[in-house]
Formats: C-alpha cells, sequence, structure tokens
C-alpha cells in the first residue's frame, strides 16, 4: 500500500546554518509568484520565517498573506486585562511586521478573522476566503507558516491547499514551516478550554448518526492537557485508546514524564491498555504520519473481522508534530478533534529574549515538483 | 502486589458498552424529581452543568429501558419508579427513548454564508434526518436485529393518510426502513459533507431544508412495524444540550416541539444560563404546566434536600461491589466516612477546651449574667463541649453588643440560649473552632455530598479522592475508614485543584479568578465579625434583577467600568459550574439574583458549606471587583500538621 508522503522532504535549521532556506529556493516557481501565508499572532515566534524569507534575495514576485486571528481582531473581542500580555504582544508582532514589509516593498494583504455563531467554523471559512478572493491565482509557490496559527486555523488551511491541489484547480509548490522552541511553549499558557468536537474540514464521517464503527482514539501527548483530554474523551467515548508519546526525543525521558502525568488519566479513569502506546520520534511529523496511517490500517484492515473501526486522532503536542496528524487524517479521510483553547497568556516575568535564542525553523514540502 | 480499581474515576460505566454498571449505579431518587405528565407535552429539564440531564435521558433510552425491564433481578430499585412513571410495564417497553445530543454540527450551520432562514430549514432537515435514524436503530435493538443490515424489517404505516403526511414521507423517502435509512443517510451526509467543505461551496437556497420538523409529525401520524406487525410503543424523543444551539435555533427547535398536536413524547434539556433570556417562547399563550412542563432539576432537588442523599446513593451504588470484593465486607462508602465527633478534636481536646474556656469566662464578667450558660458548659466534655464553648463565645458577644440594654440584667436561662442560637450559630462556631485551632472540617458523608455542590461529576471525582485514600488502606490491610483529618486534607486538595485549574478550564478564567477572590474576601470579612451576624456564613452576593438587566445590556454594560469583564467572567463561571445562580430571590420587597461560590471552592476560601448567606452588592462595586489588580488572596490557614501513619 502506498502513501502519499512515503518519500518525504522536509529540512530542520541546524544551529550553524539555516536550511529552510534551500528548501524555499529550490520551491521558487519559474513562473507566478511565491505567497507566504501566517497568523497575527501574539506568539513571538510569529515573524521569525518571515523575516528570513523576506531576507531571501529576491528570485521570484512575493506576496505576504496574513490571517487575522481571535481575540484580537474579531467581534468577538473583548477589552479584557487578562489579555493584556497577548494583546500587546500581537500589536507589536503587526507594528514589526508592517515595517518588515514596507522594507521589502510589499504591500499588506489580509483575510481578517471572520464573524462566526460557532468559532469552529472560522478556520473553514478562512480556508474558503483564501480560495474565493483569488489569492492563489498565478501563485507558483505557497509557504505557509504556521507557527503563530491555532490548530482550527492551520489545519483547514493546509487541508484546503492539498485538496485545490488535487482537484487540479491549482498547480503550486506547497510548503509549510513552523518555528519550534519547546522553553517558549512551556511560558505560553492556554486559557479556557472551548467545548470538543471535530476540525473543520476533518470530520470525515465522526457525528453521522448512521455510523456503526467502533471509535478508535489516538491521542497525541503534550505537557498539561488533561483538562483538554479529559473533555475530548467524553466527548468520544471511545472504545479503545491508542496514546501516542514521542520518542525518541531530545528528552529521552519525555515519554516516561508524560506517562507519569496521565497515569491516572489514562490508566484509571479511560482504562487505557498499556500495549497500545505508539511511539514517534518528537521533532519529525512523517513518522508520526506513518505511525497513524499503519495503525488505521492495522485496525481497518487486519480486524476487519472484528467489526468496523474508526480512528480519530487528536492533537496535544508541538505544531510540528501536529502536522503529521493533519497528513494522516488527510490522507486517510481520519476525524480530527480538539478542545481549543479560548485565548493564550504569558508566564509574568519572562525574559523572552533569552528564550527566543532557542528558536528553530522546520520546513516541510508537501505538494509539487518532489511528489511528481 | 494487587492491584485495585477505583470504581469512582473509571468512566467506563459512562461507556455505552458498559450501560450494567451504569444502571447498576444509577440512583432512582433522581426519578423523582420528574414531573407526572411526562409524555403528552414537551418536558424541558434545566439544571447546572453535571447536575445529571443527560445521565436521566440515558435511562429512558431503549437499550437501558430494556434491560431495566427484562432483568428484574440486577436491576430491581430501577424497575419500580420506571414503571411507575409508565415508560414500562411489568416486562414490556411502553416507549421507544431516541436520545440525540444538540451539541454537534448544527450551530456551525448559521455559518454557511445562506439567509438564517434557510439556515433554520437546513437544521431541520439535518435534526429530522438523524431522528428518524435513531427511531430506526431504536425499533430494530429492541427487536434484537442489527442497524443498518435489518432496517428492510422496520417500516412506518399512517393510520390515517393525508395529502400532507403523504408530502412528508416523500420528504423522508418512503415508509419502508431500508427507503427511510437512505434518504436519511444520504440527506445526512450531504449536509455534513458541505459542512466540512475546505473548498468553497454553492448553496441553491430553494433546495434547502425542511420548514418544520417533518420526523415529530410523522411520527405522530404513524405506528412503528416490524415484520409487518405493530410494535406496542410510542416514540420519544429526548433532544440534549439545547444551549449549544444558536438561539434561533433554539427558539425555532421549541417552537416546534412544543406544538400540542403531536402525539409523541419529547424531552429537551438546556443548561441553566443565568444571563440571558432562556423563555421558552416569547408568545404569552404558551404557558407553562398547560404547553409544557419545566423542570429545573436543582430546584426541586434543593426544596427536600433530596440532591445530597441522592448524591451519597449514587456514591455507594459504585462503591458497594469493589468494597465487598477487596475487602471481604459489605459496608457503605458513606459509613467509612463518618466519625465520632471527638475526633476531631484529634488529642488536641484538653488545650482546646481550656483555651476556649478561659476566654469565654474572661470576656463573660460580670458572669452572673452567665452563669446558668456558663455551668451548663462546663458540664460537657470533648468535642461537644468545643463546639458549645466557641457557640457561647459568639452568643455572649452578641448580647454584649445588643443596643438595649435592661438597666438590671437579670441571669440569662437555658430558654434564652435556645431562642437565642441556632443549627446556623453552631454551624459557624464549628468553621471558627476548625480555623483557629486547626482542626479538620469538611469531613462526613453529608459534608462531602455538600460539596458535590449539585453537581454528579464533581462529587464522583471527590468521591474518587477519598477512595484512592480507602485503596492504600486496604493495601496496607486496614479497614478502609478515613479519619477527618485525612478527610479534610483531601478536600483542601481537591478544592486548591479546582481553583488551580480555572484559568485553564475556563475561557475568561483569570477574570473568574478575580471576582471569586474578590467575593471570597468579601465573606471572609463578614464571616470573621465576632457576632457572626450571617451564620453559618457568607458564601455569596447578590445583584438586584434590575441590575441584572443593566449587565444583560451590552449598551448600558459599555458605560460601567469592569461591567464587559464582570459579564464574560460571570457568564463562564456560570457556564463552567464555579458559581451558582439563583434568579427573583425576594428579600425586603427587592428581587436579587443571589450568586454562590461552586462548594468545593469553600474549603479554599475557609468558608462554610451552608447556602443561604450572601451580601449584595451594587452592579458598579462588582465591576470594580474587575478592574486593576486582584485583590489579596483571601486563603484560609492550611493543616500544617504531621499526619500518623
Amino acid at each position: 500500500m502506498s502513501m502519499c508522503w512515503n518519500d518525504y522532504v522536509m529540512v530542520h535549521d541546524d544551529l550553524t546554518s539555516g536550511g529552510v532556506e534551500s528548501l524555499w529556493k529550490a520551491g521558487l516557481p519559474d513562473n507566478g509568484t511565491v505567497l507566504y501565508l501566517l497568523g497575527e499572532g501574539f506568539d513571538p515566534r510569529t515573524l521569525v520565517g518571515l523575516t528570513r524569507f523576506l531576507d531571501m534575495v529576491e528570485q521570484a514576485p512575493r506576496k505576504v498573506l496574513t490571517i487575522g486571528l481571535a481575540p484580537h481582531d474579531s467581534d468577538n473581542r473583548v477589552p479584557d486585562a487578562a489579555h493584556g500580555d497577548s494583546f500587546r504582544l500581537a500589536q507589536a508582532n503587526m507594528e514589526q511586521l508592517a515595517k518588515l514589509l514596507e522594507n521589502a516593498g510589499i504591500s499588506p494583504e489580509r483575510i481578517p478573522y471572520p464573524t462566526v455563531t460557532e468559532p469552529k467554523s472560522s478556520g473553514r471559512l478562512i480556508a474558503q476566503q483564501l480560495i474565493k478572493d483569488g489569492h492563489l491565482d498565478k501563485v507558483g509557490q505557497v509557504i505557509v507558516d504556521v507557527s503563530a496559527l491555532p490548530t482550527g486555523i492551520h489545519f483547514p488551511l493546509i487541508g484546503a491547499l492539498l485538496e485545490y491541489q488535487r482537484a487540479s484547480r491549482f498547480h503550486a509548490e506547497i510548503q509549510v514551516v513552523v518555528c519550534e522552541n519547546p522553553q517558549l511553549d512551556d511560558v505560553i499558557l492556554n486559557e479556557g478550554t472551548g467545548p470538543s468536537g471535530p476540525i473543520h474540514g476533518f470530520r470525515n464521517g465522526l457525528d453521522l448518526e448512521s455510523r456503526t464503527a467502533n471509535i478508535v482514539w489516538a491521542p497525541v501527548l503534550g505537557k498539561g492537557e488533561s483538562i483538554a483530554l479529559r473533555s475530548l474523551y467524553n466527548y468520544l467515548k471511545p472504545d479503545e485508546i491508542c496514546p501516542v508519546l514521542p520518542f525518541p526525543a531530545a528528552r529521552p525521558r519525555r515519554a516516561d514524564d508524560l506517562g507519569l502525568e496521565y497515569r491516572d488519566l489514562l490508566f484509571e479513569e479511560m482504562a487505557a491498555e498499556p500495549g497500545n502506546f505508539i511511539y514517534a520520534h518528537e521533532t519529525n511529523p512523517f513518522d508520526l504520519y506513518r505511525a497513524l496511517v499503519h495503525l488505521d490500517r492495522h485496525y481497518g484492515e487486519d480486524l476487519k473481522p472484528l467489526g468496523p473501526t474508526k480512528v480519530v486522532l487528536s492533537t496535544h503536542s508541538s505544531k510540528l508534530l501536529s502536522l503529521g496528524v493533519l497528513l494522516a487524517a488527510y490522507e486517510k479521510e481520519l476525524p480530527v478533534v480538539s478542545a481549543a483553547s479560548m485565548g493564550y497568556a504569558l508566564n509574568g516575568g519572562v525574559d523572552l529574549d533569552a528564550i527566543t535564542k532557542h528558536n528553530r525553523l522546520t520546513c516541510l514540502w508537501l505538494a509539487g515538483s518532489p511528489y511528481q | 502486589m494487587r492491584s485495585y480499581q477505583n470504581p469512582f474515576h473509571s468512566k467506563a460505566s459512562e461507556q455505552q458498552r458498559d450501560l450494567r454498571t451504569f444502571l447498576r449505579t444509577y440512583g432512582p431518587g433522581a426519578l423523582n424529581l420528574l414531573p407526572e405528565t411526562l409524555w403528552d407535552r414537551l418536558v424541558v429539564l434545566r439544571s447546572a452543568p453535571g447536575a445529571g440531564k443527560t445521565s436521566l435521558m440515558r435511562l429512558f433510552t431503549v437499550k437501558s429501558l430494556i434491560l431495566v425491564a427484562e432483568d428484574l433481578e440486577d436491576f430491581k430499585e430501577l424497575h419500580g419508579p420506571v414503571s411507575e412513571l409508565g415508560a414500562i410495564n411489568g416486562q414490556k417497553l411502553q416507549f421507544l427513548g431516541v436520545h440525540l445530543n444538540l451539541g454537534r454540527d448544527y450551530r456551525a450551520l448559521m455559518d454557511f454564508g445562506i439567509s438564517e432562514q434557510a439556515s433554520c430549514r437546513l437544521f431541520f432537515r439535518l435534526l429530522d434526518a438523524r431522528i428518524m435514524t435513531a427511531v430506526l436503530r431504536a425499533a430494530l435493538c429492541l427487536a434484537n436485529r442489527v442497524f443498518p443490515d435489518n432496517a428492510g424489517d422496520f417500516s412506518l404505516r399512517v393510520r390515517n393518510p393525508t395529502p400532507s403526511t403523504d408530502q412528508i414521507t416523500s420528504r423522508f423517502g418512503g415508509l419502508d426502513g431500508r427507503s427511510l435509512q437512505a434518504a436519511c443517510s444520504t440527506a445526512e451526509k450531504r449536509i455534513l459533507e458541505k459542512l466540512d467543505s475546505l473548498l468553497p461551496v454553492q448553496w441553491d437556497e430553494h433546495e434547502l431544508g425542511h420548514a418544520e420538523l417533518y420526523s415529530l409529525h410523522l411520527l405522530s401520524e404513524a405506528d412503528l412495524l416490524l415484520d409487518g406487525q405493530v410494535l406496542p410503543v410510542k416514540p420519544l424523543v429526548m433532544l440534549d444540550d439545547g444551549h449549544a444551539l444558536a438561539p434561533t435555533q433554539r427558539q425555532s427547535l421549541l417552537k416546534q416541539l412544543i406544538n400540542r398536536e403531536l402525539a409523541i413524547a419529547r424531552w429537551y434539556s438546556e443548561r441553566n444560563e443565568a444571563l440571558s433570556s432562556q423563555e421558552i417562547l416569547s408568545e404569552e399563550s404558551q404557558r407553562e404546566g398547560r404547553d409544557y412542563e419545566l423542570v429545573v432539576l436543582e430546584n426541586k432537588a434543593r426544596a427536600d434536600s433530596r440532591f445530597e442523599k441522592l448524591l451519597i446513593d449514587i456514591a455507594n451504588r459504585r462503591a458497594f461491589l469493589p468494597l465487598a470484593r477487596y475487602t471481604g465486607q459489605h459496608e457503605d462508602f458513606d459509613r467509612l466516612l463518618d466519625f465520632d465527633d471527638d475526633e476531631l478534636l484529634g488529642g488536641h481536646g484538653t488545650e482546646v477546651i481550656d483555651a476556649l474556656h478561659e476566654r469565654v469566662e474572661t470576656m463573660a464578667q460580670p458572669i452572673d449574667r452567665y452563669r446558668t450558660w456558663l455551668d451548663d458548659a462546663r458540664r460537657l466534655q470533648g468535642y461537644e463541649a468545643a463546639l458549645h464553648w466557641r457557640e457561647l463565645e459568639v452568643l455572649i458577644t452578641r448580647d454584649k453588643q445588643r443596643q438595649q440594654r435592661e438597666l438590671f440584667e437579670q441571669t440569662l436561662e437555658n430558654e434564652e440560649l435556645r431562642q437565642r442560637t441556632s443549627a446556623a450559630v453552631r454551624e459557624a462556631a464549628a468553621l471558627a473552632l476548625a480555623h483557629e485551632f486547626h482542626l479538620p472540617h469538611y469531613a462526613g458523608g453529608s459534608r462531602i455530598a455538600k460539596l458535590g455542590s449539585h453537581n454528579i461529576e464533581q462529587f464522583l471525582s471527590l468521591c474518587g479522592d477519598l477512595f484512592g485514600e480507602m485503596l492504600a488502606e486496604i493495601t496496607l490491610q486496614r479497614r478502609p475508614k478515613i479519619s477527618p483529618l485525612r478527610q479534610d486534607r483531601i478536600v483542601g486538595q481537591a478544592s486548591s485543584r479546582l481553583w488551580r485549574e480555572i484559568p485553564r478550564r475556563v475561557p475568561h478564567g483569570r477574570a473568574v479568578q478575580q471576582f471569586i477572590q474578590a467575593l471570597a474576601s468579601m465573606a471572609q470579612k463578614e464571616n470573621a465579625k465576632p457576632t457572626m451576624p450571617y451564620a453559618p456564613g457568607v458564601t455569596g452576593t447578590a445583584l438586584l434583577m434590575t441590575e441584572r438587566s443593566t449587565l444583560l445590556d451590552p449598551e448600558k454594560r459599555e458605560a460601567i467600568p469592569g461591567a464587559e469583564r464582570l459579564f464574560h467572567a460571570l457568564s463562564e463561571a456560570i457556564a463552567h459550574n464555579i458559581i451558582s445562580v439563583e434568579l427573583d430571590q425576594r428579600v425586603k420587597n427587592r428581587s436579587y439574583m443571589v450568586i454562590y461560590l461552586n462548594r468545593l471552592l469553600c474549603p479554599y476560601f475557609g468558608l462554610p458549606l451552608g447556602r443561604g448567606g450572601y451580601r449584595e452588592k451594587s452592579l458598579r462595586t462588582m465591576a470594580q471587583w474587575l478592574l486593576g489588580s486582584p485583590p489579596s488572596r483571601a486563603r484560609s490557614d492550611e493543616v500544617t500538621e504531621e499526619l500518623p501513619l
């Protein structure tokens, strides 16, 4: 059985020299524009990729498209002192962005955050707007920077690009870049957990009343996610759980630590079987993608005589690993569920300048010439 | 070493596959909360999160009723009440219960970029498809057939066909099960595929949806048949979590459900939302009692303290089999939390009583007036003595501060003491005693049940923590009885955990914490007064209903600094059961919205557990609580004594 990304193209920055630029240059179109997509987030990593992109020697016409994010840009915005840090940082990022674009001679374009009744609809609507507004016209290369984009936005966005490509309405090199920094992840606090449900665009038959399949849930575990995990468990009521742990990892005991953190939750409350754990490389989303595709094959084909099953995914770990979930879900039409954070704040008293020294970019090439 | 399962932590009983455990541990007392008129009009169930609406509905699904009806041995305690309600008759089901959650995709239908009317039609079409599919599945389940393979065994037969029913039938593809199932499945898939489409979609508004909930009309007019034979059951459609719908969807749905021409049973549940309009319908012609029944679960339960007994019953049921298996004894869970009051003194009885005795004797000078009271107090021993001395301290303080003093003060007799004191004063005295001498307070079955705060999930989680301690005792081959000190410590940890999780769990969590801290500070200040004027103590605040209306108005609250933040904090705090609210409480000819802390937060702030004590505050004052830096942490002293192992 072949997999779309059985062979894949990915570059990590190493500490001595940049690596992602090589991939970007390799993807430059002979004709067409290069489109760089990013979120108007508060995260200090928001502009890292763009800054490097704009520093590249200009070899093709370039466009930068930003996506407005709640709660900083929506009718749902609340003047709330608790959002003070994140609001101020987002404003600072946007001012910096304006300067970067001015220096590069690029006119800013943006998709504002839509007015929605159901917040989970926003990602889907932004993805549709990207296409409807003609932002992809004459684009030869798309770079989606997910560093500041929440899962509910970047999943539908990347899914839409891949789908548009598959429908042969779009022929471009599709690359995704993410700026990782585990230390920064530790100081960004999630505030409030929204209701559980499928990410729009990745429902894939989960909510059908006529569904008879058993649910096998594969959550990709990360630190401090017990509230979201419990909420998703109550929502899905899975028949089996296959938690995913990061291994190998930069810290060899990371998987053990997560197992300890969630011991009561997984084994006592959810009755997960110890033999069901799956392991995937901490910094290789394609390894996770393969593991999840194999999981789906195992339950879907190998165990078919026991009845139909539906593997459902959720991601609670790094942005980088979340891309592995996205790829598996896209290829095998697996549902992805989330209990998204409603807001973010920075842990007080943190020296951001010191932490941001450990930023590291990774670029994945998802569609285009390497796969033809 | 043998490993033990904690029955309170296991969520397996909430799974459909472990229905027996769910039914076995379901407390039948909850059924007393239901009204008599269940089957011929809309029943609206309303409660705070976690109060058991979904579990109540789940009990009436076809699979549950089959088990209850057929297995008298295992479910005899449920069989009686369920029969009395009319859901079963002996071993036969009377109703075919189907349960649908309204918290699914419906709200997102409003974001299709089509008109509100078209969105509503789509909503009805999707819901119709799901209702019919659920009824078909339930009917096959009743007959022990497989869905969807045996769909062809099922059919509907309209009793008195009319052009109108023919038109409705055509919308569902026909009356035989296979066509019904195919049509409903196709309709559902089509809508969900469009909802899930990442590429732009086009809608032809004219092809959209249903103007009404046709499934309810069809089910009202038709018999359910299996292999051509009429099934002797009527449908019961249960729609859960209506608060998740968009407001226009909710209104449209209720209008459909309230229709008295419908001849099927229909229940609808939603969360209590004290900060939004929750009228059933705005038309005055709709009357509660005649057109619908509104059941507010907490109000009914609170009316005669049934809810706490219900919680204890649930806990005992959950723990019964594991305790019997692990200890070889049959003991009730709540009995293992009981203790002799003297245990509260923990070996420090003499010093506590002596300290109080000396203090009260000193402040009672001149003693003549209180001689009888003091003489009686000296005769007491143990915790009873300590509590009584503390109680006397309050009463004597009040007496000394009274405004009208007599010229020649007489000795107060026991009758005056009985008139001046109350259970509330003793409760307040007990808490003050605990704080002052670092004694346990939050212990015992009754207090643990109060800490559940009418939230079954929260209560079971707390019981899980206590059962964990019991398992430790069992592992050490000791009787699994937990001392009050240990119970108090476990409760304290659970309380801290609830507090700490607020920012992570609740949107606008830090604003919620700011509100709670301000409320707790205010309460602590009131409760520290030596006369304890609001015994058993303040645990809440109140807002005039007129000011509540101001808070609900976006334009008006914009004019009040902090009001916007207050509104969001209160909304989320209510939605996540951090606070509970009672509307229209009358005090001195004024109407208030009373806000109480979740009882499980009270230990964190050293507050009492009784409801009733609150201080009203103006909207401006409450809004100011949310401005600037939070007030200083209002935290009670922790017990620091080492525990004996």
